[in-house]
């Protein structure tokens, strides 16, 4: 099997995963939201993007929209929709205590797949929709397109990257910061912490819109069935083996978190062998997240002090 | 029509009996540990696995192997509780819960891989269904579950009434830095606590996986449900836990006469958005 | 009068932390509130800057009525409050405590925070010069880069001060500013506090420090049981017989 594509495969579906990570340290690092229900706003985005995009339903299909926008649309579309769905969700639900919010997030995770599940009208139900176009497929040969995806998810995530580092290190994202720290202070210092609250639980939603409309550029497949809690726990995760608060750690954390995970494909020997490896692999996302949280809480790449130098500039 | 109607109400009460199992315990854990132990429903799938062991491997009647499983189960819960949540408390209740998540993932892993992917069911005797006006109405499985719930429920308020165990509890419960003042041995309630949680859960799995089907995503397929259920009675109340879990399980297994049945679930965690939106508090006031 | 209260109360269940306060803060003064454990004082100053429901009564504020107005909506009229509990913004570095706080700032909105404005950047140099200046004050210069929850407590309740210092404010309330801290920096948060004052902000502070409160307050408020029950010079204070009885009484909860 050859090596380079392999790799440029990893490295596409690291990259995708990482820009949903940095949304989600937006969210959680940044701001203190526990979001225990990403995956919806990754789920809103990818199937936005291709409702957009898709040719208009023949008379036999199940489904009811496609409007056949080209593929830019999509991907313009789905970190709108995403953000609007987050703003959506989030206007009864960030006043609430953080044991509530947990739990009504990861409710609004599932309840969003379940009627991704049924509402086939909107969605083609469990079938999903599958042959999805690829951006610039046409320009390039079926070999040499898994390398230009690769260079495709790159730049998008750079460009994510500087975008959330931007937020991240202005005032605003300052502001965030002592939302998370403490509420209390950040109001008695006349901010209006709902309002940075919404702003930033809208932006991480729209970065996870985004993401989830190239994974499925990706795989060429949008299904219920992918949109499930470990999408959410992959971001987890890797943002707490990278450093929580930190740009640089959610994309290294992602980047070692799913290489470790491909890199495992490579023990599956035989067919009998590859059912057993499935669960070791679960058993050893676990175990990671466990050891790490107890033994280096921080991350791999500790949250970086903002010196003094680099204030005002 | 109504016969509709009754049949349903009788599975809502079997899943309200389950669900009150397995949540009593998590909220219990929620009051006295501090945090939401995601972990919680992976014991369900151990309990119902273990007992499928000793039932269709090792042959024993289903309820000596389910007496074994409530006590392997509780141990492992406990253990698991010593090991890896206790050394973390300092840390605070998020970190126990993200450590729960990777807890689940680890049991979640186990269980499949020793379990391996093949659907189990237990060595039992066909359930007689029992009929009422000659449409068959519930089965005795069903209530047989329907009387352990209660007398698991009965049995835990006069624990929490009338003993001194209870009343320790309670006390803790309350306030938590007062009881230890007060001289109450916190560690070793904490130990009965999760004991008990874990052993519960496991008689959950094993009833569950009486009515249902049992795969590996027992346990986990109830989390969402069981959260539900604790935060409907208001977090960490036991009394409240236990008319939660009922109304849920009702309000489930009525719900799908009207909704298309793959929502079922979905119906459990709409109500708790809405609760959640309308009155976090739960529908309880009060201490417990 | 800078803030006033007509029978301000504030009920929990039964019990009425609160009971038809009224009280006046004059301009350019330092006034205290004392009182015995649980007679409300904390209570009060939740309630008057917005972070506890009224339950009745009225606050004005430079003659306007603040009553009811969310918490960061009377920060942003400039009353602005400090917390009994050490409250530092504790995973952000001191120099960033101060930068955060500064009402209104250009890179606050998230498209201005995306595309940097010159304006925005001078803001953020004026506003870093000025912090910098208050930890020289303060005497935490030195350690500007440094975890907040790495500083002592008596460091954090100074540095709280100079936090809320940085949002211009009007007036500060300050809840027991000496709680938790030792002798040494109780003399140097006095002597900050008396600089403060030369400049003409005005001061309300709760604080069980009583030498402290004597020592710095024009004017002294007592609360009782919810209720204020004397009011005074603290001269007049110190003689008055409802006063000590409350103390001795033993106002514990």
């Amino acid at each position: 099997m050859d090596i380079g594509l392999f790799l440029a495969g990893v490295i596409s579906l690291a990259g995708i995963y990482a820009i949903s990570t940095l949304g989600y340290n937006l969210q959680f690092g940044q701001t203190g939201l526990v979001n225990l229900g990403y995956v919806a706003y990754f789920a809103v985005g990818a199937y936005t993007s291709v409702i957009l995009t898709i040719p208009h339903p023949g008379p036999h299909a199940a489904y009811m929209f496609g409007f056949g926008l080209p593929m830019w649309v999509g991907f313009i579309g789905a970190p709108i929709a995403a953000a609007i769905f987050a703003y959506l969700v989030g206007l009864p639900t960030l006043r609430l205590g953080i044991d509530y919010f947990v739990v009504v997030t990861f409710a609004v995770g599932e309840v969003l797949r379940y009627v991704l599940s049924n509402e086939a009208w909107l969605t083609n139900g469990l079938t999903g929709f599958h042959s999805l176009a690829q951006p610039f497929r046409e320009s390039f040969g079926p070999l040499v397109y898994e390398y230009f995806f690769a260079g495709l998810v790159i730049i998008i995530l750079v460009a994510t990257y500087l975008f959330v580092n931007r937020i991240c290190r202005s005032p605003f994202g300052r502001a965030l910061k002592s939302v998370r720290e403490n509420e209390s202070v950040c109001l008695s210092l006349g901010k209006k912490v709902s309002s940075y609250k919404m702003k930033s639980f809208m932006i991480g939603a729209a970065v996870a819109g985004l993401a989830g409309s190239l994974y499925v550029r990706f795989i060429t497949l949008a299904r219920p069935e992918i949109f499930i809690p470990a999408v959410t726990f992959t971001a987890l995760l890797s943002m707490i083996i990278g450093g929580k608060g930190n740009n640089k750690g959610a994309v290294l954390g992602t980047f070692i978190f799913i290489f470790a995970v491909e890199l495992t494909r490579f023990f599956q020997v035989s067919a009998a062998y590859a059912i057993r490896i499935s669960p070791l692999r679960t058993l050893a996302t676990g175990i990671m997240l466990i050891v790490i949280l107890r033994y280096l809480p921080q991350g791999i790449i500790k949250e970086a002090r903002v010196k003094g130098e680099e204030l005002g500039r | 029509m109504l016969i509709d109607i009754a049949q349903n109400a009788v599975y809502g009460i079997v899943s309200g009996g389950i669900l009150l199992l397995a949540a009593i315990g998590f909220s219990m854990v929620y009051r006295i540990e501090g945090f939401l132990n995601i972990s919680h429903a992976e014991l369900l799938t151990v309990g119902a696995y273990i007992a499928v062991l000793f039932n269709v491997f090792l042959h024993l009647n289903l309820v000596l192997a389910s007496i074994l499983s409530i006590i392997i189960t509780a141990f492992i819960g406990l253990l698991i509780a010593k090991k890896l949540f206790s050394p973390i408390r300092k840390f605070g209740p998020l970190i126990l819960l993200i450590t729960s998540v990777g807890v689940a993932f680890a049991m979640h892993g186990i269980t499949e891989f020793v379990a391996g992917p093949n659907i189990r069911t237990y060595n039992v005797k066909i359930p007689m269904a029992i009929k009422i006006g000659g449409y068959p109405f519930v089965s005795s499985n069903e209530i047989i579950i329907i009387v352990i719930a209660i007398c698991s429920a009965l049995f835990l308020h006069l624990v929490l009434t009338r003993t001194k165990l209870g009343t320790a509890f309670r006390a803790m419960a309350s306030n938590f830095d007062l009881a230890r003042v007060k001289g109450i041995d916190t560690d070793r309630m904490s130990t009965y606590v999760w004991l008990y949680a874990s052993g519960m859960a496991a008689l959950a799995g094993v009833l569950l996986g009486l009515v249902t089907r049992i795969d590996t995503d027992l346990g986990w397929d109830q989390i969402l449900i069981i959260m539900s259920a604790t935060i409907l009675g208001g977090l960490g109340k036991i009394y409240g836990v236990m008319v939660g879990a009922l109304v849920i399980g009702l309000a489930m297994d009525l719900g799908i006469l009207v909704l298309p049945s793959s929502y079922r679930p979905a119906i459990a965690l709409g109500i708790i958005i809405v609760i959640l939106l309308v009155k976090p508090s739960g529908i309880f006031g009060g201490e417990y | 009068m800078m803030l006033q209260m007509r029978n301000v109360s504030k009920n929990f269940g039964g019990l009425k932390a609160v009971d038809r306060c009224s009280l006046e803060v004059e301009e350019r003064s330092i006034t205290g509130l004392i009182g015995p454990n649980g007679a409300g004082k904390t209570t009060l100053f939740n309630v008057v800057t917005g972070f506890l429901p009224i339950d009745g009564g009225g606050v004005h504020f430079k003659g306007e009525d603040i009553t009811g107005l969310p918490p960061y909506g009377i920060a942003m009229e400039g009353l602005v409050r400090t917390f009994q509990t050490a409250a530092g913004l504790m995973r952000m570095t001191v120099l960033e405590n101060l930068m955060v706080a500064p009402q209104n700032q250009e890179g606050e909105g998230v498209l201005r925070a995306i595309f940097k404005t010159k304006n925005q950047k001078e803001e953020q140099k004026r506003n870093k010069e000025k912090a910098l200046q208050i930890l020289n004050t303060l005497d935490l210069y030195e350690k500007r880069d440094e975890w907040v929850e790495n500083l002592s407590s008596g460091e954090i309740k100074l540095l709280e001060v100079g936090r809320q210092l940085m949002t211009n404010p009007r007036m500060l309330l300050l809840d027991e500013p000496m709680f938790g801290v030792s002798p040494g920096f109780q003399f140097r948060m006095l002597e900050y506090l008396r600089n403060l004052r030369k400049k003409g902000l005005t001061f309300f502070i709760i604080e069980h420090n009583l030498s402290f409160v004597m020592s710095i307050s024009d004017i002294i408020y007592v609360m009782d049981f919810g209720q204020l029950i004397a009011r005074g010079t603290p001269e007049e204070i110190r003689k008055d017989e409802k006063v000590i009885a409350a103390y001795l009484g033993g106002g514990e909860e």
